[in-house]
């Protein structure tokens, strides 16, 4: 009971109230920065949104990694982190093992920086790489929209929770998006390693391919809002497709119920971008050795924050494009109404609505970045082939003709219902065949026994004795 | 939003293309859905759908081809792309040649157990792009489609990559290639400079004005131009690859570059220069083609004599022949005016320079002349290549004359057909290459350039011994004892039927293809 | 001078010294690195032209795709890092000489340009480089030769696929 308690504390008061306040806090800054200079709202955003708020998810991510992972693999997870300092009271504190995140920043900063012989003559290169890695991903965050276009303050500034708004907003994203290969592949060659760059090259060459049905993922969704803005696609989602009531109750227009194809594409081709476990063949960290096998210390730990960065990233721009951004699914404009208007109880005070749509935006960034941890720790890797041969034969002819009903979609009925019945009817269609699926691989299972995973025969020859359940269960648990 | 107004009506001069990309299209679905994996073996698998699809599009364009002929000219795309009777013969010369490569190609591809979708998914790309040269009247869309159709043929040129031989040639076309290209653009770049535009219709107004204040840069663009187009049409300062890339090539992809890329590109000058031509020195156009023409036809003939290989004696051959339509594009060029003496100097019979029907007479014998061509030469590919053998390409034998000694008595019927083509092609009546070369030289002498034709004349009189030498091989020589019958390819002999048949009733009757022709010496504009 | 101005200089500069590095890098993996950097600053010129959508697309193409697969390649071929120094040859000093010729007179045609530049104020600004209008352009007045490019490619994927495959 105390547990449950304390998860619904943590679930209702302290993550919103942390995201509440930190939308506040980008609004305001933004605001201060505004007045300094014209255009200075960008830096407030810069300073507050993705210096501190992208950073502050990216690392807290990697403590929430290890403990879901625990918790799906029945463990306790990493609960032993403490201060062996000061009296008994602070030795004791475990914060449910949120000081491992301070350890493992000492950890890193604290390690002997190593530099293997054969890396001094590209010195420079092998300083650049872990930077390369990093920084792409750490400013796609700049076009992603975080929360409304609020007016602030007593001059009365419009201010919004977005770095930029330029023209060409997903375009950024992919053009900067596929700069982060160049780390990937310079640290596996400047290592002069044979593995780290065998490694390089499998991440270079799985990052090229996905790159394609990244960008081809997301035409049907330009074409369906008819911008490229990621602000505008946000705006765009706030309309009903259908009203259910007279007040302010419907169906909306987001992303995911037009473009369901769109968004599994972009999914699956972002995550093989972030190398992630069904696609971590480029890194493979427990066996086969990958890219940044001779790294160590910060620089290692530039690749590694770079990963969790990106998955935030993902949830961000997913949020953003599929999942209607800081809008409510309905009953906003009743909302503000009933608080905000004229003669109402929060009259004059818009920072609160817009850091109340703020948290919104950042829990459901929370949410999908928990679908990936989910995930990566329930897939085994794919093999390299079969990353070729979904990216290239299966994600990118199934891109194709997305674009190409999607386009006669959205010519043929500009209002996008037959769109969204479509994409609810694949939606369906998706979860039916999910799990119809698995209750079919179930079943294979109780029957099989043995030959259930030996069917694909990977020549698991040592597994033979092994029930076929208990090598299913070692496969994925190599963390 | 402020989009220009383009309707269906403007995609009509691009129909031709477009059933051939679409069919280029359908043929790699085909590859990937209808042909079974290669696991199986290519030996057990039939292909036959493959050339099929090709030759319903092919036909399916060339009907739309002749629907267009009878369209009136006018101006599409905003002016990039023009709809002309002249553009619709051009594509349809080239649906023929491409539908006959095809046949060759389905039998000699059979042959060495080498189908595969993409070949004919090639050809259709690349006659595509033969056809949308046509239409073209941008110099940047011009640039495009000679690309779209140099990429597929170098792409086809390697196909067979067996032995040095052919990968010399493929590599050679396209290095070669890409240097005329630069070339071309370059020349394009410079008129753009020049005039400020592209279009063809608005650089021609601009001419005079470019010409008063930056002739060098007006004369050296056009004169890269003229350099890129006739790398491209084969004449002959710019020749020297052609021998090796054409007995290089797979015998079908050197049937379509003979036929196609040189109608194409030889429709893509006529049209460049009769537009730009207006305000320049007409007298130095006609003299430069004139000289391209003399050096062309006597250059290529007498190249041809000494070779043995059959395949390469054809490839003179053709230098030749683009020899025999750059005669008739020199006697476009040719005014009125005083002939100023000169070697070269022209003496109108029509006074007043030559008339606007004549200037169509000279465009009629050239697309004549390119028809005429298409239909031998490719036929005389087709046999070519249904006797030639694997085994003896390393060691360089496979065309040998020797091979075609005595074919009479092993195949009688290959050699009545070779002997049309090479008769047609050596300019020898009844057939259509003799009806073709008259209308060229009679619109030269028309044009006043009688001892340049009298030079073609001569020209195709030293043309006929190499020709006929074939059919004195074949007909007068004993077959070789050892000799092994050569196999029968249905799909080649279709092709071979059916240009026999061409070559004979065009020349008999070409009457049957005047309506057409009539039509054909419109171009948009002139 | 404005913002825009300096930003210029400082872009020209780099991408001059970064173009210069490419020449120069006897490493390979170098030169490549240092032409992403030149198509970086080149990107930024165009900004400041007001051609963002072209900006981005030069990073999309060129940085991000084109250099990627020419770094994979070098990669592969594990070229040596420092190559035989190539003689001075006559065709060098020839080729030097034209590329320096060829300089000097862009240099003086640059010159002789009047410093008039048109500046866009404006509606026309906010059309002027944006994805719309450019769109406007690519599928309305240059329609016809955009989808000849799109022959062009698909025949160019389809002949490099042919020319790549197993021997026939």
């Amino acid at each position: 009971m105390k547990r449950i308690l304390m998860v619904l504390f943590w679930m209702v008061l302290v993550i919103p109230g942390a995201f509440f306040g930190i939308s506040a806090a980008a609004y305001w800054v933004a605001y201060f920065f505004e007045g300094l200079f014209r255009g200075g709202a960008g830096v407030g955003n810069i300073l507050v949104l993705v210096l501190a708020a992208v950073m502050i998810v990216a690392t807290l991510l990697t403590l929430a990694e290890r403990k879901w992972s625990a918790a799906m693999q029945d463990r306790v997870g990493p609960n032993r982190a403490h201060i062996e300092a000061g009296p008994t009271f602070i030795q004791k504190m475990r914060l449910g093992g949120l000081l491992h995140i301070p350890a493992d920043v000492l950890k890193m900063l604290w390690k002997e920086d190593f530099m293997p012989a054969g890396a001094r003559s590209n010195r420079f290169l092998f300083n650049l790489a872990p930077m390369l890695a990093f920084a792409p991903v750490f400013v796609l965050f700049c076009v992603v929209p975080a929360g409304p276009m609020i007016t602030l303050g007593e001059q009365a500034r419009k201010i919004a929770l977005i770095v930029s708004n330029p023209d060409f907003g997903l375009l950024y994203v992919f053009a900067i998006a596929s700069l982060a290969v160049y780390g990937t592949s310079l640290a596996g060659w400047s290592s002069n390693n044979k593995f780290a760059l065998l490694g390089g090259v499998r991440a270079s060459s799985q990052m090229i391919s996905y790159e394609v049905a990244l960008g081809l993922g997301l035409v049907g969704m330009m074409m369906t809002f008819s911008t490229v803005r990621l602000f505008d696609m946000t705006e765009a989602q706030t309309q009903y497709l259908w009203k259910f009531t007279d007040g302010d109750f419907g169906l909306p227009a987001w992303g995911i119920f037009l473009q369901p194809v769109g968004f599994l594409l972009f999914f699956a081709a972002a995550f093989a971008e972030t190398k992630r476990a069904p696609f971590d063949v480029p890194e493979g960290e427990s066996e086969i050795i990958g890219y940044f096998v001779e790294y160590s210390g910060m620089r290692f730990g530039l690749f590694m924050i770079s990963e969790f960065v990106e998955v935030v990233v993902l949830a961000a721009i997913c949020t953003a494009i599929f999942f209607g951004g800081w809008h409510l699914p309905f009953g906003e404009k009743a909302l503000y109404a009933e608080l905000f208007t004229q003669g109402k109880v929060f009259y004059g005070h818009q920072w609160i609505w817009g850091a109340f749509l703020g948290s919104i935006f950042w829990l459901k960034v929370l949410a999908l970045c928990w679908v990936q941890l989910l995930i990566r720790w329930t897939f085994p890797r794919f093999r390299y082939d079969q990353i070729q041969t979904l990216g290239w034969k299966m994600l990118l002819p199934a891109g194709l003709v997305n674009v190409f009903v999607t386009g006669a979609l959205v010519l043929w009925d500009p209002s996008l219902r037959w769109l969204a019945v479509l994409g609810i009817a694949v939606l369906v269609a998706i979860v039916a065949l999910a799990t119809l699926g698995t209750g079919g691989e179930e079943a294979a299972h109780a029957h099989d026994g043995h030959g259930g995973h030996g069917a694909d025969a990977h020549g698991h020859d040592a597994h033979a004795s092994v029930p076929a359940h208990v090598s299913g269960a070692i496969a994925p648990s190599t963390h | 939003m402020t989009l220009p107004d383009v309707t269906f009506a403007d995609f009509h001069p691009i129909l031709p293309a477009l059933i051939l990309m679409l069919g280029g299209a359908v043929l790699l679905f085909a590859e990937v859905f209808l042909t079974p994996s290669a696991h199986h073996g290519p030996a057990h698998v039939s292909r036959a759908h493959q050339p099929i699809i090709a030759l319903v599009f092919t036909a399916a364009a060339a009907l739309v081809s002749g629907w267009l002929m009878f369209q009136p000219a006018r101006a599409v795309f905003l002016g990039f792309a023009v709809l002309d009777p002249f553009s619709a013969f051009l594509s349809l010369t080239v649906c023929v040649g491409l539908g006959l490569s095809v046949l060759i190609a389905a039998g000699f591809l059979r042959h060495r157990k080498a189908e595969r979708g993409e070949f004919y998914a090639l050809m259709l790309f690349g006659a595509a792009g033969m056809s949308l040269l046509g239409v073209s009247n941008e110099l940047v869309v011009l640039f495009i489609n000679i690309e779209v159709l140099s990429v597929s043929t170098y792409a086809l040129a390697a196909y067979l990559r067996r032995g040095p031989r052919p990968a010399e040639a493929a590599f050679k076309y396209f290095i070669l290639g890409a240097f005329s290209s630069a070339v071309l653009l370059y020349g394009i770049s410079l008129l753009y400079g020049a005039t400020g535009t592209t279009q063809l219709s608005a650089m021609a107004p601009q001419m005079s004005a470019a010409l008063a204040k930056t002739q060098g840069l007006v004369y050296l663009g056009l004169g890269l131009l003229l350099g890129g187009l006739a790398f491209k049409v084969a004449a002959v300062p710019f020749h020297m690859w052609t021998p090796d890339v054409y007995e290089g090539a797979p015998t079908p992809v050197t049937a379509l570059m003979s036929a196609g890329v040189k109608a194409a590109a030889f429709a893509a000058l006529v049209r460049v220069f009769l537009a730009l031509g207006h305000n320049l020195d007409s007298h130095l156009l006609a003299t430069l083609f004139a000289f391209l023409a003399l050096a062309t036809m006597v250059i290529g003939n007498l190249l041809a004599i000494p070779q043995r290989n059959v395949k390469r004696m054809l490839a003179y051959s053709s230098i030749a022949h683009a020899g025999y339509v750059l005669l008739g594009v020199a006697s476009l060029f040719v005014s009125g005016g005083a002939p100023t003496g000169g070697v070269l100097g022209a003496t109108p019979l029509a006074t007043g320079g030559l008339t606007a029907a004549l200037r169509q007479d000279a465009v009629r014998g050239i697309l004549f002349y390119l028809l005429a061509y298409t239909v031998s030469a490719v036929g005389a590919f087709g046999v070519v290549s249904a006797l030639e053998r694997r085994e003896e390409e390393d060691r360089g034998t496979a065309w040998d004359l020797d091979r075609f000694a005595g074919l009479v008595h092993r195949r009688p019927w290959w050699a009545v057909a070779m002997t049309a083509f090479m008769l047609s092609l050596g300019g020898i009546p009844p057939l259509v290459g003799f009806m073709g070369k008259l209308l060229i030289f009679k619109s030269a002498v028309d044009a006043g350039l009688v001892w340049l034709a009298v030079v073609g004349i001569l020209a195709s009189a030293a043309g006929a011994y190499y020709y006929l030498r074939v059919v004195v091989y074949m007909f007068m020589r004993p077959a070789p004892e050892t000799g092994v019958l050569p196999e029968r390819h249905g799909w080649t002999e279709a092709a071979l039927l059916l240009s026999t048949a061409a070559v004979v009733v065009l020349g008999i009757a070409p009457g049957l293809i005047s309506s057409w022709l009539s039509q054909a010496g419109k171009l948009f504009g002139q | 001078m404005s913002v825009p101005d300096v930003l210029f200089y400082i872009f020209a500069v780099c991408l001059v010294g970064a173009a210069g590095m490419v020449v120069a890098s006897r490493n390979p993996i170098n030169a490549a690195m240092s032409l992403v950097a030149a198509f970086f600053f080149l990107a930024g010129i165009y900004v400041l032209l007001w051609a963002h959508t072209i900006a981005v697309l030069q990073v999309l193409v060129y940085a991000g795709a084109v250099m990627v697969l020419f770094l994979f390649v070098i990669m592969l071929l594990s070229l040596s890092e420092r190559g035989p120094r190539s003689p001075i040859t006559v065709g060098r000093i020839l080729g030097g000489a034209a590329a320096l010729g060829l300089g000097v007179v862009i240099c003086i045609v640059v010159l002789k340009l009047d410093g008039s530049a048109a500046t866009l104020t404006g509606a026309q600004a906010m059309r002027f480089g944006t994805i719309a209008r450019m769109g406007e352009l690519i599928y309305g007045t240059y329609l016809f030769p955009f989808e000849a490019v799109s022959l062009l490619l698909l025949a160019a994927i389809v002949g490099a696929v042919v020319v790549a495959k197993s021997r026939i």
